[in-house]
């Protein structure tokens, strides 16, 4: 409590980490609602110009980024049936519909409202929860179980966004592909460089993000705006009662409860959160008939839990050093630019960051709860704005964020032709959020299983002869394995009626 | 297209990719280094996955009734949606040859004109504040050096602006 407060006054007396705060905030929810961009537009756009901040203020924004533009995304899903992220996903099966009906406000109200109270929750557990966490981290984990740990994680990855499971791991291993560009970990020997001196260190990462996920949406976006031309949507500003929120309570804890644990497993994080908490929703609802046909418990569970998932996807990050998701992803980015290794020594060695962090995505939460119920009046006027004039701006501004990393065109190159590559890859049905994990757990993942084997005498089998390596592997093999057979063995007619 | 075709596609590009890679591989697996296994074996067992899952996924695929044919989109309309892809291309070439602050407004008015703007207002408007913009937030508040150009004559005009506008 102590840590939590000495954080907040931290921020609070700090006039230049107050205006990143509200920055972030302000430009999360924005960019979260707004079409054809998200928090990761945000993130990748902004994220060589965190060089110039301290580590403290970049990971705070990123920390509030991360807290506002989950919750932004779903303006978009439930408006436009386009979710900002992959998280927001399941808000467009029951939000679309309300929306459709005229209940806008309404969807748009429980979303603010859940957001918040399951980012708030996750808040609370995650400042409990994570130095408990990294302390047991520095005893148990060495790179056997990191390695085994990136496997756990890759194990589900495969099921985040894609259209099948075979076109989830095709867009996890071509990411895996990617990150051996460059050095390998071991000796340094260059790998698909092509003899060029820049592509030595790997191909970077920001112009990958902003190519994949900014440039790919706008290049989408444009696509359908030329072929289908441009559509209005008619907006119901009212907001739901305490009625009607008192009657979803079980399902607000039971999504607080999921959001949690799903977040904390390294490579899952929201998306997993809100299509298990939409299951459950469905699974233990009197009328699952209602549900993708504008069910308001549809909206709330997937809401909660992938904020609630959040906090939780902060834990594995700054306690092992293992991203969640791609904006968590982006951060580890953000610590690297600051010459930091995120991990269990950032809690002892860079206190005040992490307790800063922590109280500013409180504060975000908190924030949430009064700026959404405005923005349930305000943005969805906002959204009127037609995306034709946004479009170009993008593009521009991912541009500059390119060029800027290292003033190389070669890196905005880079950006447009990953751009195109997404945007054949998304319409073929495959997973950038996959692509990028891949990227990010690729290169933990070689160079902690390079280390396992030269500490291992080369010997694979004794990876389970360590207790935790041992179950994350186990569990990650039954996954994939059952995850596979379920594939391989459901009709093909079925899968077409499988989802929700 | 129909269905089996362009899985059939699909697959080739995939273990086209797959065999590449693999090739690619040859040209740094004989390196010694102090990893008994090599450089080329944790790029090679990605790979190998990679060419799994592809022909997994080409026999698991899910046999679609046939669909009704579709007309075939209109001339414009390929030309732009082509052209959307394109345009970026054109401007990233274009960018250290002709300068930023001369190519971008230019770019992002053909951009609007292929959306479908035509507004005079929008057309002068957006790129002029899309301009200044970036000029108040990156080159006077972060000091981001943008490309000037060197194309003769470009370049010149360029270096003006920005005097100008510091």
């Amino acid at each position: 409590m102590d840590q939590f407060l000495h954080g907040a006054a931290q921020l609070l007396t700090d006039p230049t980490g107050l205006m990143i705060f509200v920055g972030g905030l302000l430009g999360g929810m924005l960019f979260g609602a707004i079409p054809g961009v998200n928090m990761l537009t945000l993130g990748a756009v902004i994220l060589p110009f965190t060089a110039a901040m301290t580590a403290t203020h970049a990971i705070m924004l990123y920390a509030v980024i991360y807290c506002s533009g989950v919750f932004g995304g779903a303006i978009t899903a439930i408006l436009f049936n386009i979710p900002g992220s992959p998280e927001n996903a399941p808000t467009c099966f029951d939000g679309y519909p309300l929306a459709q009906k005229g209940e806008a406000g309404k969807a748009v109200g429980a979303a603010v409202s859940c957001s918040a109270a399951g980012g708030l929750a996750s808040t609370i557990l995650m400042m409990a929860a994570t130095p408990l966490i990294a302390g047991w981290a520095v005893r148990a984990f060495g790179p056997p179980e990191i390695f085994a740990l990136i496997c756990f994680g890759l194990s589900v990855a495969a099921a985040v966004g894609a259209e099948n499971l075979f076109k989830g791991w095709l867009s996890v291993l071509l990411g895996l592909l990617l990150a051996t560009v460059g050095s390998d970990p071991a000796d340094g020997i260059a790998r698909f460089s092509f003899g060029s001196y820049y592509l030595l260190a790997g191909i970077d990462f920001i112009p990958l993000i902003l190519g994949l996920f900014a440039v790919s949406e706008v290049l989408t976006q444009g696509q359908r705006m030329i072929v289908e031309g441009m559509r209005r949507v008619r907006v119901g500003l009212d907001f739901p009662s305490l009625a009607e929120f008192w009657a979803l309570r079980v399902t607000i804890v039971r999504s607080m409860g999921l959001g949690f644990f799903a977040g904390v497993l390294p490579g899952i994080g929201a998306t997993l959160a809100a299509f298990l908490s939409y299951n459950e929703a469905v699974r233990w609802s009197r009328h699952p008939e209602r549900f993708g046909k504008g069910e308001l418990a549809g909206v709330v569970a997937s809401e909660t839990a992938n904020n609630a998932a959040t906090g939780a996807a902060m834990i594995p990050l700054l306690a092992l050093g293992l991203p969640g998701g791609a904006l968590t992803a982006m951060m580890m980015g953000v610590f690297q630019l600051h010459g930091m290794d995120p991990g269990p020594l950032v809690l002892i060695t860079s206190a005040d960051l992490v307790w800063v962090t922590f109280a500013a995505m409180f504060f975000a939460n908190l924030c949430i709860l009064v700026l959404g119920w405005l923005q349930t009046k305000t943005v969805v006027h906002l959204l009127r704005i037609p995306f034709r004039l946004l479009a170009p701006a993008i593009l521009v501004i991912a541009t500059i964020g390119a060029y800027a990393l290292r003033n190389l065109v070669l890196d905005v190159w880079v950006m447009y032709l990953a751009g195109i590559a997404g945007f054949f890859l998304r319409r073929s049905g495959y997973s950038i959020a996959g692509i990028v994990l891949g990227l990010i757990l690729g290169q933990i993942g070689e160079s902690s299983f390079v280390k396992s084997m030269q500490l291992l005498n080369y010997d694979p089998l004794r990876l389970f002869t360590r207790p935790i390596t041992a179950v994350l592997l186990a569990l990650a093999i039954l996954t994939v394995g059952y995850n596979l057979y379920q594939a391989l063995r459901t009709p093909p007619s079925r899968k077409e009626t499988a989802r929700p | 297209m129909d269905n089996s075709t362009a899985a059939r596609l699909e697959l080739l590009i995939w273990l086209g990719l797959a065999g590449l890679a693999f090739a690619l591989t040859f040209a740094f697996a004989g390196e010694a280094g102090t990893y008994a296994w090599g450089a080329a074996s944790w790029p090679r067992a990605i790979i190998l996955l990679m060419a799994l899952f592809a022909l997994l996924q080409y026999a698991a695929r899910a046999p679609r009734a046939a669909r009704e044919p579709q007309a075939p989109a209109p001339a414009a309309e390929i030309a732009r949606s082509a052209a959307a892809l394109l345009l970026p291309l054109g401007y990233v070439f274009l960018l250290p040859r002709t300068g930023f602050y001369l190519t971008t407004p230019v770019f992002v008015l053909l951009y609007l004109l292929l959306l479908g703007e035509r507004r005079a207002a929008a057309l002068i408007g957006v790129p002029l504040g899309i301009l200044a913009a970036i000029v108040l937030v990156f080159t006077k508040l972060f000091y981001v050096a943008l490309p000037t150009g060197n194309w003769p004559g470009f370049y010149e005009l360029s270096n003006a602006f920005v005097e100008l506008i510091r």
